[in-house]
């Protein structure tokens, strides 16, 4: 792998939107909304070279490796297969690009037709392409099944008398059939046994070596893509989040978001003690991202600005809660549950004692160590004991976190590795941790 | 006493191919307010023994031979409404797949309250209010309006919580978890892990813990047993598991897993599959993927065996291989390599050199 030769396969703003509107109505009266699956996405993939993808469910994954394909269309952007632009060939053509471009599901059982022996599943590409017919086509068969480490004499027999491995090897068998340069392998491995696992990876490694073929493998496990990957791609809510060598990506981690998935790995060590970081919530909907940086609200490093001095920790439970008022539909909502505390009429108590309600639900210290934010929260609790969540969050509206303003640079397509994060940009000072932080002011 | 005494189980399926043996002659206990880790691959009888315990194993199965002794009763001579007493108060469980195992036409709350009037005689309004603390304590925010949410209103994370809220609804003793979080993230895999770990403390709750993921077991549990085609091949206290395996299975297992920041080339594997539960080879079932094995493992069974003094199925540290009783002529050549690599001093990998 170098930078300098052309990549195989270069893909550039790649978009992927859905339209959440269920029929002609909705259409009609403008209800839909849009689900940004893949948003913006430049990667580039060399020939010999195997891509990692990572990322928690609903990230876009598989809606990524799917448009690269045109399994399904994209919305928006560029991918180049050798020079040649795929989002714009004719069918035709794209049909006849396939035998160069294959694709392997998740999905061993729902992947194969039940009702086709394993000879017309691996055979039907090679109809599909006119690659081979007759004494030809039967060799060919015989020899992917040797191939991926399976009996000649399986063409006869189908899908169900296979365990879940050798359907995997099956499928993999089907994406050789046409000699391809690309496959993108969609987690391949995830819906396996460990023991089974390592010899499908392995399979794959070998595969690569013999035929030259170039990955793009998808997966949520980071172990198993730190594993066979010679560059990763983390991503997060449809963006890529960073991209890098292997080695680069994750010793160490930079991004704090790469950084909380690898800290996240059940070590099979039961003396490893190391520090782990646990991420509030859950993935947002891409329905609405976040603003700035997508990964803010749920972010462990998220900067501070320059008028606060608060601890980390502080910093990050404020910003918790005012992300929880602006959409809190009552006071009660930002009150911690306690003995007794069920059924108490937040009315009806004081000022005090919601204050520490509020303060316990988002383990906030009775005094917070910078006095103006101190004055601007207990500001927020007082609109809060009057009920007024709108005016409440209006006060919590004076924390802004640069993160939540600006969208980490795009990256510049001549780095090899790259990381979207205003931590590593010049001009965003952070508590210490900053590759380039400068004491330059945050414009706005 | 322990707390669950499980003796000479086996469970038997009849199907048309043959009597499929799920589990074998399986002995193993749990004492109070400990984590035991069942760690397999699928077909290893995990989730079949956990079904066993509460006597939930349906047509065609059934459960042959054996034992259950919970608090020195057996579960599987109860009558139907006793052990319906004990299920789910006494006993509870965690599914795999939250979404199955919660009913998507009633409310998350609804769910959880009832087990709670059932088994603690609650009035309705007491149950609520219950439910909700439970549901604030396994960190669903905003407990009070989620209560009325139904189950698709849930993540996926959010679900497996709200089943663990349910799980501990009634101060269960045992709790049994089969691949708690098999389906999850691993951000989420880590946080529900970490629950499960405090609320076990919080309520001295002994949990055993069913799982694939040998990461898993390594990050909660304190005992250890492995299964392989229904029976057990090792059991051991959860360190010595890890850093002296004594079953070539666990040795192969282990040295398969991928690790972050190790640089081999190559996986260990082991080679071929799991039996066919049907048909299981003669002698010790492992033998035919077995890297040392030898023609007498082909014939004799191997038993559970104390690896340090030979004695049958007494001590810490068990392993069903002939090499403990003195059966086999080679020896089992592997090494276990912790290796300390960054400066962190972090064990960053348990590779396994297989010098065969």
């Amino acid at each position: 792998m170098s930078d300098t030769s052309d990549p195989i396969l270069r893909i550039e703003g790649l978009k992927k939107y859905y339209d959440t509107s269920s029929g002609f109505v909705d259409s009609l009266l403008g209800r839909g909304q849009t689900v940004k699956a893949v948003d913006d996405v430049a990667l580039k993939l060399h020939e010999g070279e195997t891509l990692g993808v990572v990322g928690e469910s609903g990230c876009g994954k598989t809606t990524l490796g799917r448009s690269i394909l045109r399994l399904i269309e994209p919305t928006d952007g560029n991918v180049y297969y050798r020079g040649e632009e795929l989002t714009d060939v004719s069918s035709t053509r794209l049909r006849r690009l396939k035998t160069d471009l294959q694709y392997i599901f998740q999905d061993p059982f729902a992947s194969l037709d039940p009702r086709m022996t394993v000879g017309d599943i691996i055979g039907e590409p090679l109809d599909v392409h006119g690659i081979a017919t007759g004494e030809e086509r039967i060799d060919r068969i015989g020899e992917l099944l040797e191939t991926v480490g399976l009996s000649a004499n399986y063409t006869r027999r189908y899908p169900h008398e296979f365990s879940g491995g050798q359907r995997q090897r099956i499928g993999i068998a089907r994406a050789l059939a046409v000699d391809p340069e690309i496959i993108v392998c969609d987690e391949p491995v995830s819906a396996l046994d460990v023991s089974v696992q390592a010899q499908i990876l392995n399979l794959l490694d070998d595969l690569q070596e013999e035929f030259g073929l170039s990955y793009i493998f998808i997966a949520h496990d980071l172990s198993v893509v730190e594993h066979i990957s010679d560059r990763v791609a983390v991503m997060y809510l449809g963006e890529i989040a960073e991209v890098g060598p292997t080695e680069a990506v994750f010793s160490p981690p930079h991004h704090p978001y790469t950084e909380a998935l690898l800290s996240a790995i059940p070590e099979p060590d039961p003396l490893w003690e190391g520090d782990r970081i646990t991420l509030s919530g859950t993935v947002p909907s891409p329905i609405d991202p976040p603003s700035g940086c997508r990964f803010h609200t749920r972010c462990p490093r998220i900067i501070q600005p320059d008028e606060f001095d608060l601890t980390q920790t502080e910093w990050r439970s404020i910003v918790d809660l005012k992300l929880h008022a602006s959409d809190a539909k009552s006071v009660k909502s930002l009150t911690t549950t306690e003995e007794g505390s069920v059924d108490i009429d937040l009315s009806a108590v004081s000022n005090d004692q919601l204050d520490r309600l509020v303060r316990a639900e988002f383990s906030l210290p009775g005094e917070l160590s910078d006095p103006e934010a101190e004055t601007i929260l207990s500001a927020a609790i007082d609109r809060l004991h009057a009920g007024e969540i709108a005016a409440a969050t209006d006060r919590l509206g004076a924390f802004v976190s640069p993160c939540e303003r600006h969208s980490p640079e795009q990256y510049r397509s001549d780095d090899t590795h790259r990381i979207a994060c205003l931590l590593y940009e010049q001009g965003f000072d952070s508590s210490g941790d900053s590759a380039g932080g400068t004491d330059a002011v945050v414009e706005n | 006493m322990a707390l669950l005494e499980v003796e000479d189980l086996t469970v038997e399926f009849y199907t048309q191919e043959g009597v499929v043996t799920a589990v074998d002659g399986l002995s193993y206990s749990i004492e109070r307010g400990e984590m035991f880790g069942v760690v397999g691959e699928s077909g290893a009888g995990k989730s079949v023994t956990a079904l066993s315990l509460m006597r939930l194993i349906e047509r065609p199965g059934r459960i042959t031979s054996g034992e259950i002794r919970f608090k020195d009763q057996n579960i599987l001579e109860m009558t139907e409404s006793g052990v319906r007493s004990i299920r789910g108060s006494e006993i509870a469980m965690v599914f795999q797949d939250a979404q199955t195992a919660l009913n998507p036409v009633y409310t998350v709350g609804e769910q959880i309250s009832e087990a709670i009037r059932h088994h603690l005689d609650y009035d309705d309004h007491a149950a609520k209010e219950r439910a909700i603390q439970l549901l604030d304590t396994v960190n669903i925010p905003d407990a009070e309006s989620r209560y009325s949410d139904y189950p698709h209103e849930f993540s996926g994370g959010m679900q497996q919580r709200a089943v663990i809220a349910m799980a501990l609804s009634c101060d269960p003793e045992l709790l049994i978890c089969d691949e708690p979080t098999t389906a999850l993230d691993v951000t989420i895999e880590a946080q529900i892990l970490a629950e499960i770990e405090e609320l076990a403390e919080e309520f001295d709750t002994a949990v055993q813990l069913i799982t694939h993921d040998l990461g898993v077991i390594a990050e909660i549990c304190d005992r250890v047993m492995v299964m392989y085609a229904g029976k057990p091949v090792e059991k051991a206290p959860v360190e010595e598991l890890y850093y002296d395996p004594k079953h070539p299975y666990t040795v192969g297992l282990m040295s398969s897993i991928p690790r972050v920041g190790d640089n081999r080339d190559r996986l260990q594997t082991i080679p071929g599959t799991m039996p066919d539960l049907v048909e299981l080879p003669p002698g010790c079932s492992f033998h035919p993927r077995c890297p040392f094995a030898e023609e007498s493992c082909s014939r004799t069974e191997p038993s559970l065996t104390n690896v340090e003094t030979g004695q049958a199925d007494h001590g810490d540290h068990l392993a069903a291989c002939l090499e403990y009783t003195g059966g086999l002529t080679g020896e089992l050549d592997y090494e276990v390599v912790v290796e300390q690599t960054d400066a962190v001093e972090k064990p960053n990998q348990l590779g396994d050199d297989q010098n065969v």
